[in-house]
């Protein structure tokens, strides 16, 4: 019969000690180890419980930078001034997952690791270029977040290695960002496809990261830079409302969601076909794009 | 809820509150896994693995020295007969020779705790000899398809043979025909399958579970044990939820339990988890249903030829009713002169199937109404319109050439749904018009595709309340009423609460017969040893069958209060009224426990048995005759919006208008209403069991989709009251009804607002977007 010894550390110092044991492994919100551990009929010999250590909690902004702790939840994140008038987007898509009871459990940090193509906060951090911070008692660095992923279920980290946060750097006024996420039902819902999408009107840039749709959450490369190459040039003087301008730019915008379909790779499962889901990578960034680059300006912050 | 109701001055018709309502919020209500027994074990079951296969061995070597071990129970322990099968005896307990789906059990392990029992059972090593499966209905009817049985897959045939069908196509102008195909459908309760079994003094054994039909269990337990109905007793414990999932399949558990009870002379429980239950239990049938439908031009329907496919799975359980019920009800509510329905029950290598909410009729219901709108279409009648010019009224006759003599409110239940829905307007259109939200109109499809479109559907039906002809023989319920000297009364009835409200409604019913409050009766769960064979809990019989018998002991009960009181106050005994606690007579009053004490004192017997049994029903070899004594009948209106982009089909707002015979209690009517409602938005678009080769892909709640209260429309629930005479109080059958006409209405608002009309349920987001996508590039 399973039965875990489960240790409590109240510091990082203390949880990388206590990772270094080759048994050990990291718990946070349980929400999707405990399911694993439930399949497989047992798990981990022992388990580090990363919720009594408030510095691994912490969401904080310095400056222009934003810090989310690995063991922040989803319900906290959402909850947060900065990250839902800043990065919409990760307001979002944590709170477009499960439920309240999980959101009030998963942690971002648990979200990385599980290394779900489906995570959904996972997606959001890759359209905004986070950063993962990782550290052990060897040593301390920083992965890129579509850099920490082999293919579903594997993460790039050392067993040892531990979360502590990710960081980004927030957009700048007038930028704006949304997520767009079908699952099979309005909650409690893996995604079928997510698209994350922001959007940066003085770079003429936007980011988009998909998810579900391949082995790992992916980055539709060349559907950005098409964006990038033909942004001014459709917009003009006018601004989006300018005569004859709207048609280009949904014309533009038809064309950056059909080369997001095309970055996808989609398999079929119990949840849904491949072809179905590429039709949805287009749609749904479609409507993303429609959103974030038809709207008039808004004042942020 | 809207409702004509008649205003009682007494406790029927109240929305009196639940009388289990605080033990349930509060936790204190237990449930069967709630119980804990000194020395219990517990048992989990060893299952297969594959979907057909010969056993040739079961070797326990490995799961013996798992720690808190007890033993290993196989078919070869059983001390009576193996046999299970509710209605056809093809259905061992344990699969002691051969596995005929993955979800049958080859043998029980016992040990200390539920988890080790599962330990042990994944460490029995079963040498299995794989057989070729069969996994559709279709396909096992083929000749060369590998046999489930020693005869033939399709082992059961019903049919309706009414008038002359060739001649009524002839007289038809528009014929259409289509076949529909449905799925799955799991009950999906909160309470999964469990029992604890207590061998007991004397050779008895007590069995505690939960279930819909204690009666059914006590028969098979005291089978496998091989002793006497009158050592076996059963007790059911508050149940979670039913919906027909705990009809039959609850002989199976508490049979397994009793056998390894028996087997170890220690108290044993054996609780499903959420994935056993998937595996093991029943569930609706899968369905394809061949359809044709003729009218004339101005709307009359003239002949219907239906064929019934419905995949009974590895046994044949409930089938055989729940096909009686689907080809008995075939044609829908209307008066056709012409019908031809076949219906056919195959064995396959999959999961049996048996009753659920709707009793084979919903998959009938999805192709009947689908058609009708499709005949309503082609000929430029309105679709609500054209069913009333054909539906079911007092007077007319049902395609069993049943004459309707009272208690037919269909007409209503559609004039009340169609105006309650604003249905003319928006079926016309004219309400999305506005468009301020840039919605698009209804109807959507012969407009240019915009990306949000609105539909407006409509489903009727008819519902035979209780068993009917095929169930004749268990179409009885009794109850136990006594009153006690200081006026509190006390039921014991065979009927079962499982969350519908039972309890309550009888508690009412005898609150009114007696004069006396509600707070003064109590209504106790179904124990088998004191209260007779009172049938099973399904088919919407128990708040008639055993509301009548509650009735019938509580007027002995006040024909004795009355004998007295008139005694005390003057007065013939029959004018004594009770009310409010008092008898009164003669311009004179008397508490009611006054009586009560009066009757101690004097030795005189207030406690009452009562009996209710059905009306004769019949059914002959071509389906004819009076199949139920009265029947229910429902409208529901389904209001939808599409998202072109996504294939999201969103309902917006549901109308229920459900002739009820009478309100008992508007609140717990209007939950039975609401739920019923949600599990057919459940059955119209998310609702689907993935299977591959007979095994189930998809056996969990974060796979297997059910709505959640984000996808719960409003839902605007309305009763019509066509009282039955011989109901109690008026009341007819309401357990099913709700959950019959939703699914329709959603694919006919489907069509609706998109103009594509699907034969296949769940209509999922991916199903509509495909098609959009196939039309645009057709
Ligand atoms: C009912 C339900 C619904 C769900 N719905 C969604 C959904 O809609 N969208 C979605 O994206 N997810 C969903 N999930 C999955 C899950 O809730 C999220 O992925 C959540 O963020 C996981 O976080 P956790 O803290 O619970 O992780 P845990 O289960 O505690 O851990 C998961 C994995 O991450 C590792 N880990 C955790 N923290 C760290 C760390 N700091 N450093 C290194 N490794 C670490 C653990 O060792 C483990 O391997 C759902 C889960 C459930 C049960």
């Amino acid at each position: 019969m399973y039965e875990p010894k489960w240790v409590f550390p109240r510091t990082i110092d203390d949880s990388l000690e206590a990772l270094a044991d080759e048994s050990a492994h990291a718990i946070a919100g349980a929400t999707d180890l405990a399911v694993r551990i439930r399949a497989d009929h047992g798990g981990p010999a022992t388990l580090v419980d990363l919720t009594g250590v408030p510095e691994l909690a912490r969401v904080a902004v310095d400056g222009d930078t934003l810090t989310i702790g690995a063991a922040a939840t989803h319900a906290a994140v959402t909850r947060h001034d900065a990250v839902r008038q800043r990065v919409a987007v990760l307001a979002e898509a944590c709170g477009t997952v499960g439920a309240p009871q999980v959101r009030a459990r998963g942690t971002i940090g648990g979200n990385l690791a599980n290394a779900s193509p489906a995570a959904d906060a996972t997606g959001a951090l890759a359209a905004l270029d986070a950063v993962a911070h990782a550290r052990s008692t060897r040593g301390e660095r920083e992965i890129p977040v579509t850099g920490l992923f082999a293919g579903p279920g594997q993460l790039r980290l050392e067993p040892d290695e531990l979360l502590t946060h990710v960081t980004l750097e927030l957009p700048p006024p007038g930028a704006s960002s949304v997520y767009k996420k079908l699952g099979q039902r309005k909650a409690l819902a893996i995604a079928i496809a997510s698209v994350a999408v922001t959007f940066d009107p003085t770079a003429c840039a936007v980011r988009i990261a998909l998810g579900s749709v391949a082995p790992t959450v992916v980055r539709a490369e060349q559907a950005e830079s098409t964006f990038a190459g033909r942004w001014s040039g459709v917009v003009g003087e006018g601004g989006v409302a300018g005569q004859g301008c709207r048609d280009e730019v949904m014309g533009l915008i038809e064309e950056v969601a059909a080369q997001a379909a095309g970055a996808s790779s989609p398999i079929d499962d119990v949840r849904a076909s491949a072809e179905y889901r590429t039709i949805l990578v287009r749609e749904l960034t479609r409507t993303a794009l429609e959103e974030l680059c038809l709207a008039e300006p808004r004042v942020s912050g | 809820m809207g409702q004509n109701a008649l205003h009682p001055s007494g406790a029927v018709g109240a929305p009196v509150r639940r009388v289990d309502a605080d033990d349930k919020v509060t936790g204190r209500a237990r449930y069967l896994d709630d119980i804990v027994l000194p020395g219990m074990a517990h048992a989990a079951l060893v299952f297969p693995g594959v979907p057909h296969a010969n056993v040739r061995g079961v070797d326990d070597t490995r799961a013996r020295s798992v720690e808190g071990f007890v033993a290993t129970v196989t078919a070869a322990d059983i001390p009576g007969e193996n046999q299970v099968g509710c209605v056809d005896r093809d259905q061992p307990l344990l699969a002691g020779e051969r596995v005929r789906y993955s979800g049958d059990a080859v043998a029980i392990t016992v040990a200390e705790s539920p988890t080790a029992a599962r330990e042990a059972a994944r460490a029995v090593a079963l040498d299995l000899e794989e057989l070729e499966g069969v996994f559709d209905a279709e396909k096992a009817l083929m000749p060369d398809a590998p046999r489930v049985h020693e005869g033939d897959n399709a082992y059961l045939q019903y049919r309706v043979h009414r008038g002359d069908v060739d001649r009524g196509f002839d007289e038809a102008d528009v014929i259409v025909e289509r076949t529909f195909r449905t799925n799955y459908q799991e009950h999906s309760y909160l309470e999964p399958l469990g029992a604890l079994a207590v061998p007991e003094d004397g050779g008895t054994i007590t069995v505690y579970g939960t279930m819909q039909c204690p009666y059914y269990v006590q028969k098979a337990v005291a089978g496998v044990l091989g002793i006497p109905l009158a050592r076996v007793r059963i007790v059911q414990t508050v149940t979670g939820g039913g919906f027909g999932g705990k009809e039959d399949v609850p002989n199976e558990i508490c049979a397994c339990a009793a056998v390894a009870a028996w087997r170890t002379g220690r108290p044993v429980k054996l609780v499903h988890t959420r994935e056993e239950d998937f595996y093991r239990s029943s569930k609706r049938h899968p369905m394809v249903v061949r359809y044709k439908l003729g009218a004339t031009r101005d709307g009359r329907f003239t002949a219907a030829d239906i064929t019934i496919i419905a995949d009974a799975g590895a046994y044949s359980t409930l089938t055989p009713v729940v096909l009686f019920r689907s080809v008995a009800h075939a044609t829908g509510p209307y008066e056709i002169p012409n019908v031809r329905t076949d219906g056919y029950g195959v064995y396959t290598n999959r999961q049996t199937t048996g009753a659920f909410r709707g009793f084979g009729q919903p998959q009938t219901i999805f192709a009947d109404e689908s058609v009708i709108d499709e005949i309503a279409d082609t000929l430029g009648i309105d679709p609500i319109e054209i069913r009333l010019a054909n539906c079911l009224a007092v007077g007319k006759r049902t395609a069993t050439g049943q004459l309707l003599e009272e208690s037919v409110g269909l007409p209503e239940t559609l004039e009340v749904a169609r105006d309650e829905s604003g249905w003319l307007a928006k079926r016309a259109g004219e309400s999305a018009r506005a468009g301020s939200d840039g919605r698009a109109e209804p109807g959507g499809a012969s407009r240019p595709r915009e990306r949000f479109l609105r539909g407006i559907g409509v489903g009727a039906i008819y519902y035979g309340v209780s068993l009917g002809a095929k169930g004749l023989a268990l179409d009885a319920s009794g109850a136990h009423l006594n009153l006690y000297r200081d006026g509190s009364l006390r039921i014991a009835v065979g009927g079962t609460e499982m969350g519908q409200g039972l309890l309550t409604v009888l508690s009412q019913m005898a609150s009114d017969v007696l004069g006396i409050p509600v707070a003064s009766v109590h209504v106790d769960h179904v124990d088998t040893s004191v209260v007779p064979d009172s049938g099973p809990s399904v088919a919407s019989r128990t708040t008639l069958m055993t509301g009548n018998a509650v009735i019938g002991a509580a007027t002995k009960i006040r024909r004795t209060l009355a004998g007295v009181a008139s005694g005390e106050l003057g007065g013939a005994p029959d004018e004594v009224r009770f009310e409010k606690g008092r008898a009164l007579s003669n311009g004179k009053s008397i508490g009611i426990e006054e009586l009560a004490e009066l009757c101690w004192v004097r030795n005189i017997n207030t406690a009452e048995e009562g009996w209710y049994a059905a009306p004769e029903s019949t059914f002959d070899d071509n389906g004819q005759g009076d199949a139920y004594a009265v029947y229910s009948f429902a409208t529901q209106i389904a209001e939808v919006e599409v998202d072109s982009r996504t294939g999201e089909v969103h309902v917006l707002r549901m109308t229920a208008a459900h002739d009820v015979g009478r309100v008992l209690n508007p609140v717990t009517l209007e939950g039975q209403l609401q739920g019923g409602v949600l599990q057919g938005v459940g059955m119209a678009l998310y609702e689907s069991m993935k299977t591959d080769g007979g095994v189930i892909l998809t056996p969990d709640f974060s796979t297997y989709i059910l709505p959640t209260s984000l996808d719960t429309p409003e839902i605007s629930c309305h009763a019509i009251e066509a009282p039955y005479s011989k109901g109690p109080f008026g009341a007819k059958g309401i357990g099913e009804t709700p959950a019959m006409p939703g699914a329709v209405a959603i694919a006919n608002a489907v069509a609706h607002a998109t103009g594509m009309r699907f034969t296949e349920l769940p209509i999922t987001a991916e199903a509509v977007r495909l098609r959009l996508a196939q039309e645009e590039t057709a």
